[in-house]
């Protein structure tokens, strides 16, 4: 397994709730995983946790074998994430910012030129790389996250709401990079409220609602039986909401 | 009415940010306090003394206290008007034109024009606070020392209400080249760099002039000799041309009241008509568009770097590139070399004319401690400055260790920059021995870095990364305070022992509880071992559960 997350639960201070509670998943080489919910319900709180941003209380996270608590320093070269929030280092321009990148995950020279060409054309970037990130739009912002989050080729690439500000020919090109990255073995997890992306890209989703996770749905089976993500999601959530 | 009200408020919260704050720290707030009111008592005590002793002076043989009142009056407030304006005119850049809620407010059911009122409401409302702050002490010391009677208030009443409007003119006429200038200087981090650093060393120029002065003053006992009769024919001749500054003093002053009255409102009509046209028009001109373009950069080579490598560059351009932090931190620590030549040699020569004795090796130690100390305040922002990106950090495959060695380091290297140039520049200039100089340096780079270690690790404990700018300037003011006063508690310590050791050396100290033998390099010895100690005390604080405090750093 690429992902362990095992009987994790977060809490924002010591006085509040559970944020999440009991959360399980599992994330197999070449899988796309989507975790489906509304705002609030967990997902981003999950996705931090796993990325190191959020310490957690109980449970444990792996990733390609690493364990997040005992062995942090593997476990993060083994993922890239791209958050929903652009946090980038804004006085720099795209380029430097991606080497920089490179340079924290100890990227080769060759791999890191191969990678900015090619991810340079799929994103539609161009020479505005050249530019102060303080300067970007917010989507040429999530092209920059993006390209930093791969230049060192994860193996588990982590997004939180992926889809949003990017134009149509781009948001297609993402998605058709997540087929490409995972069939080489790597495993894609995303966060999305977004039903008809995640039922498109996904091979599994894990819905998750009030901070815990309601159902795992495997989509080929789903699918197979007739199965409408959208009605089937608001079914569950509308169940929880009323009990 | 009631939307021009809600976004008055908005933009009035935004101004004066409110003093609530969740992580309260009362020895942070509290020694905050004590060193404004410090440095607001000296100024006024300093304005005090020159006032009282100008106001006696002879011209032609004649004394006229209220002539001289309303010359040196003249020149406060022109002072005043030129500052506030200068202030006024950032906080018009950054609230009017470059703030980024318009995009917000846009969408909204509100009349541009009940956007714009707000906006420029709130502005006026924040230069009136501060002009409040700067024209009353004035005005109390002038009514302490000619003793003018109850009408002198409603006349600084009247002074109040029109002088910020004149600031606030000029900040509308120069609002626009300024913004070409600043938008200009926005991608030229060098030219930005040569021009803030020359602006420092020419206002550190200014200060060393008046640390001459202060020479003087302490030579003479008397503060007479400041106001020669070059400084009195300038301040004559400003209290002609400086208009409406003149007219404003012979208000306060209750002089040609008529004329002065009909100037300062014909002027403040003007100000009022012209600072709305404009900046109205501004404010449209910006409206829709961003007022900045960026040119693409250059092209540049893949190179590779060392994990450490990579991250102290990071460092370097978010320092260079934030003119903001360029000045805070490179500019200053350019100029510290030239400031501890003019502090040295001012009490130098106080000290030799006064005693008769040279006390070179603790004087320069101590000095060059004093600003290696103001130097750092800049690393109390270690963490804060990243900003939501110190979490980004938290995902790197690097130890939390590493990350902030990489900004330690950082700063080690310009704080070491900016000592060893301050003790070559007294090597070369003040016939400093090489032992001393060396010594000295060695004492200075440690004490630095015991500096860099405390405040980095005090800004980790309370960072506020998601903060608003002025609350994270609030925090940082607390964390720079403390900063500050256990650096000054220490070379303190350090100077004076090292005098102390100066005057027995070679000497058998008198006998209080036990006497020593006071051997001469005891004068080096001691001042070493104290900074070790520092050193030693503040790499324990530093290092102690720092994977855990870096692991907390939470938004």
């Amino acid at each position: 397994m690429l992902l362990e997350i095992k009987h994790l639960y977060k809490k924002y201070s010591k006085k509040a709730n559970y944020a999440i509670e009991d959360i399980n998943i599992v994330g197999a080489p070449g899988e796309i995983i989507g975790i489906l919910g509304h705002n609030g319900a967990g997902k981003s709180t999950t996705i931090k946790c796993v990325t190191g941003m959020h310490p957690y209380e109980e449970g444990s996270i792996t990733i390609a074998g690493h364990d997040l608590a005992t062995d942090p320093i593997n476990a993060k070269k083994n993922f890239g994430y791209v958050s929903d929030e652009y946090t980038l280092f804004e006085k720099m321009t795209g380029f430097e910012f991606i080497n920089f990148m490179a340079d924290v995950y100890k990227v080769r020279r060759r791999d890191r030129k191969e990678r900015i060409k090619k991810f340079q054309s799929m994103l539609a970037l161009g020479d505005s790389i050249y530019k102060p990130i303080s300067s970007y739009s917010h989507g040429m912002k999530q092209k920059v996250s993006f390209m930093g989050a791969l230049i060192h080729d994860p193996k588990v690439f982590i997004l939180d709401e992926p889809m949003v500000g990017l134009d149509p020919h781009t948001s297609n090109q993402v998605k058709n990079f997540f087929r490409e990255h995972s069939s080489r073995g790597n495993l894609v997890i995303f966060s999305s409220h977004n039903l008809d992306v995640v039922e498109k890209m996904c091979d599994r989703v894990y819905i998750i609602d009030q901070g815990q996770i309601l159902q795992e749905l495997d989509m080929a089976v789903f699918k197979s039986i007739g199965g409408d993500l959208e009605s089937y999601f608001l079914s569950m959530t509308q169940r929880v909401a009323k009990a | 009415m009631k939307n021009f009200l809600l976004l008055f408020k908005h933009e009035r919260r935004a101004l004066f940010p409110s003093a609530k704050n969740k992580k309260l720290d009362i020895i942070g707030g509290l020694l905050s306090a004590i060193v404004t009111l410090v440095v607001i008592g000296a100024f006024a005590l300093m304005i005090y003394a020159v006032a009282e002793s100008y106001v006696t002076i002879k011209v032609n043989k004649v004394i006229d206290p209220t002539a001289r009142a309303h010359e040196l009056l003249n020149a406060l407030y022109t002072v005043i008007v030129v500052a506030l304006g200068f202030m006024c005119l950032e906080k018009l850049r950054t609230n009017l034109v470059r703030k980024t809620d318009r995009a917000l407010f846009l969408r909204l059911p509100i009349k541009q024009s009940t956007l714009f009122l707000s906006k420029f409401a709130a502005l006026l409302l924040w230069n009136y606070v501060t002009a409040f702050f700067l024209i009353i002490p004035i005005n109390i010391i002038f009514f302490v020392i000619l003793k003018p009677g109850f009408m002198f208030w409603l006349h600084t009443a009247l002074v109040f209400i029109l002088l910020p409007l004149a600031s606030f003119l000029i900040a509308t006429l120069l609002i626009v080249p300024y913004i070409y200038v600043i938008n200009f200087l926005s991608t030229k981090y060098f030219i930005a760099f040569i021009t803030v650093s020359s602006l420092v060393i020419g206002a550190f120029l200014l200060y060393s002039r008046f640390l001459a002065a202060l020479q003087g003053l302490f030579e003479t006992s008397s503060i007479k000799f400041l106001l020669s009769t070059e400084l009195v024919k300038f301040l004559q001749t400003l209290n002609k041309f400086s208009y409406p500054a003149n007219s404003l003093a012979s208000i306060a002053l209750g002089q040609d009241m008529l004329k002065s009255i009909l100037i300062a409102g014909i002027t403040a009509i003007v100000s009022l008509v012209v600072i709305f046209v404009s900046t109205n028009a501004l404010y449209k001109l910006t409206l829709y568009r961003n007022a900045a373009h960026v040119k693409r950069g250059r092209k540049k080579m893949i190179r590779r770097r060392t994990v450490l490598g990579g991250l102290m560059r990071k460092e370097f351009i978010s320092v260079f590139r934030e003119p903001k932090h360029m000045f805070s931190y490179f500019s200053i620590a350019l100029s510290m070399p030239f400031m501890v030549y003019c502090c040295y040699t001012l009490f130098d020569t106080l000290i030799s004319n006064a005693l008769g004795l040279r006390f070179e090796f603790s004087l320069a130690l101590t000095v060059i401690l004093v600003f290696a100390i103001l130097t750092n305040t800049f690393c109390t922002t270690n963490i804060t400055r990243d900003g939501l990106t110190a979490l980004k950090a938290k995902m790197f495959p690097v130890k939390a260790s590493k990350i902030l060695f990489a900004k330690v380091w950082f700063c080690c290297i310009i704080s070491s920059l900016s000592v060893i140039a301050s003790v070559v520049v007294l090597y070369l200039t003040s016939g400093f021995s090489l032992k001393n100089s060396l010594i000295v340096a060695a004492i200075g780079l440690t004490f630095s870095l015991s500096q860099i270690l405390i405040a980095t690790r005090m800004d980790l404990n309370h960072a506020l990364l998601t903060a608003s700018p002025s609350e994270i300037a609030k925090v940082s003011n607390r964390t720079i305070a403390k900063t500050i006063t256990l650096g000054l508690f220490f070379a303190l310590i350090i100077g004076v022992l090292s005098l102390f050791v100066a005057v027995f050396a070679g000497k058998t100290t008198p006998s209080f509880l036990f006497s020593i033998d006071v051997k001469e390099s005891y004068t080096y010895l001691v001042p070493l071992a104290i900074a070790a100690f520092y050193f030693l005390i503040s790499l324990l604080y530093y290092s102690v559960r720092i994977e855990k405090s870096f692991k907390k750093l939470v938004r």
